[in-house]
């Protein structure tokens, strides 16, 4: 199955670059300008990571991640920010449970692993919930569980 | 033991005078004329002279005069004596600064009398050059430690705004940086492509063009993905470019922030140190605010420090910032604007910083001038913004800042610089002080 992966930073030439570096990657990959847009992408589409900027007009990187973290706890987290700081890394870590913490500029190539590594991550979490139902099933056979 | 200088030629006169003054528990000592009683002066430093005025050689009016002239001697009070026909010299004497004058036959109470009155005064003097000495150390004190504010305010500052450039600085390298590796890599297949095509147009000329070269090249076009090349390319470059531009623009705003000088006023371009202070600062405001300039064509250049100027509009526009942010809570109701001016206005220019901030309410009005006045949270403020613009603007250089403001809608600090170099009133920066508020 081909992955969906989602960039969100306010400057469009670092979507451009990144979209660029990343293009031999096997998933596909979405952008958005700002956290208000990505809200909008992760609503109406199947998203399995964002790649977030912290330093955005209106919502900010972090809160986006907390959003995620609350309402799309599936989708896997990395954070790409021009200017960090201890606050920022502890809050994307504690409140948005991110997968990796990025520094710009940063080599596409690291950044690249760390996106593989991380859907490798979600696919075998998934393939565990599925194992756990259907070991319920098994064991539960009259009482029909219902599964996404 | 307080001291007492009797000065007279007649020996008679002397030791009557000394003894009233040593029955007045004072110690007394003689000199016969005025080379010896300047003398004395000068190595006794008695607390008071009784300085006899008609004596041969140098009289009393000469010796009061010479002991007048010299810094060490002229605080020690002088009191005439004076025979009762010598109204003249009375008057010449209190003229060059004696005490007081006693007449000759005296009663000894009045001499008594007189000499405590000067050495009261004395006393009095005294204490009060201890006192005014203490105050100016106090004063010295306090000028170097406002100094030290001033330039910790602007350490403060720069710090602050080193964490946004570096910000502005590694978005650009991170694509720039994307882009050439991409080109790099592309380039590994635009080189096989070309290596290929030289194989073509040789085959070619030799007339031994295969279909299976045709096809090699064919599947290298294909592998190069040529169509996307030929529009990512020009679009990869053109970017870049402007990320180099961009880093440009900060790294040269920050070296015309920074701007050593000597803290002289020289002649400043205000809109371009304006504009620098606005870009090394956009980290501070791009996110809440919207940025409108509208700079005078015809500013002449301005007497300024501009290194302190500077300071000035960084506090002004990051007071400006903080307040949208302050009113738009999280952002959701879009940004606010922040609007610089410039105006000439006859022999002064105007700057005009508006936002659509909180405004600043009644209650507290001029108090926000005041040295560490701030309603902002600890590491957001520190209440020395606008005292530190005030001193700059006011004493520095002869100008003068006010604000106009709406709560709710928000507020414009103008600051209005002389065109021409005026006298400096106040040689240092002074700091408006809080009043105490009852
Ligand atoms: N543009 C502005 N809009 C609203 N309030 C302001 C503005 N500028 C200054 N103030 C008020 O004045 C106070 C003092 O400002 P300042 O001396 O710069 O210190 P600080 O910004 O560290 O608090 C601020 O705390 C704020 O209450
Ligand atoms: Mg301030």
């Amino acid at each position: 199955m081909e992955h969906t992966v989602l960039l969100i930073d306010d400057d469009q030439n670092i979507l451009r670059g990144l979209a660029r570096a990343l293009r031999h990657q096997p998933y596909w990959l979405h952008t958005a300008t700002s956290g208000e847009e990505a809200m909008l992408v992760l609503k109406s589409r199947c998203v399995d990571l964002v790649v977030v900027d912290e330093h955005m007009p209106g919502m900010r990187g972090s809160e986006l991640l907390a959003w995620v973290a609350d309402h799309r706890p599936e989708v896997m987290r990395i954070v790409l920010t021009g200017h960090p700081t201890a606050e920022t890394a502890i809050r994307a870590i504690n409140e948005g449970r991110v997968y990796q913490f990025f520094t710009k500029p940063c080599n596409p190539a690291h950044l690249a692993v760390a996106i593989r590594k991380a859907l490798e991550h979600k696919d075998l979490l998934e393939q565990h919930r599925r194992l756990l139902d259907s070991l319920k099933l098994c064991e539960s056979p009259v009482n029909e569980k219902e599964h996404a | 033991m307080t001291k007492i200088l009797v000065v007279d030629d007649t020996p008679d006169m002397a030791t009557l005078i000394s003894r009233a003054v040593e029955a007045q528990g004072y110690e007394s000592q003689v000199a016969s004329n005025g080379r010896l009683a300047l003398q004395l002066a000068s190595t006794e430093r008695p607390d008071v002279i009784l300085l006899d005025v008609m004596m041969p050689q140098m009289n009393g009016i000469e010796v009061l005069r010479k002991l007048k002239e010299d810094a060490q001697l002229q605080l020690i009070p002088v009191i005439m004596v004076t025979a009762l026909s010598e109204d003249s010299n009375v008057i010449e004497g209190l003229d060059a600064g004696a005490h007081d004058y006693v007449t000759k036959p005296f009663k000894k109470e009045i001499l008594a009398a007189r000499l405590r009155s000067a050495i009261r005064s004395k006393q009095n003097h005294d204490r009060l050059l201890r006192v005014n000495a203490r105050l100016e150390t106090e004063i010295a004190e306090r000028k170097r430690m406002e100094k030290e504010l001033a330039r910790a305010q602007k350490l403060e500052a720069i710090g602050h705004l080193a964490a946004g450039i570096a910000h502005e600085i590694n978005t650009p390298a991170q694509y720039v940086g994307d882009n050439t590796r991409f080109l790099r890599d592309i380039f590994v297949d635009v080189d096989e492509l070309l290596g290929m095509l030289e194989r073509l147009l040789q085959a070619t000329k030799d007339g031994n063009a295969t279909s299976d070269l045709v096809a090699a090249v064919d599947a290298a076009v294909h592998r190069a993905d040529v169509e996307y090349l030929k529009t990512e390319v020009p679009k990869a470059i053109q970017q870049s470019l402007e990320g180099i531009e961009r880093v440009g623009t900060i790294v040269r705003a920050m070296k015309e922030f920074s701007h050593p000088g000597n803290g002289q006023k020289q002649p400043v371009d205000l809109n371009r140190s304006i504009q620098s202070t606005l870009i090394i600062s956009s980290n501070e405001w791009k996110y809440v605010a919207n940025l409108v300039t509208d700079f005078a064509p015809d500013l002449p250049p301005v007497p300024c420090i501009a290194g302190d100027f500077n300071q000035v509009i960084l506090n002004l526009v990051v007071n400006a910032a903080q307040a949208i942010a302050a009113a738009a809570g999280d952002g959701s109701h879009g940004k606010g604007t922040i609007t610089v001016r410039t105006r000439r206005d006859v022999d002064w220019v105007e700057i005009h910083i508006e936002d659509t901030g909180t405004g600043i309410p009644e209650s507290i009005g001029e108090k926000v001038f005041d040295q560490f006045f701030t309603t902002k949270e600890v590491g957001k403020g520190t209440g020395m913004g606008l005292s530190i613009a005030h001193a700059i603007v006011v004493q520095k250089h002869g100008g003068t800042i006010r604000f106009e403001t709406e709560e709710g809608r928000g507020t414009t600090f103008i600051v209005r610089l002389p065109i021409t170099e005026q006298v400096e009133t106040e040689p240092t920066t002074q700091f408006k002080q809080a009043e105490a508020t009852p």
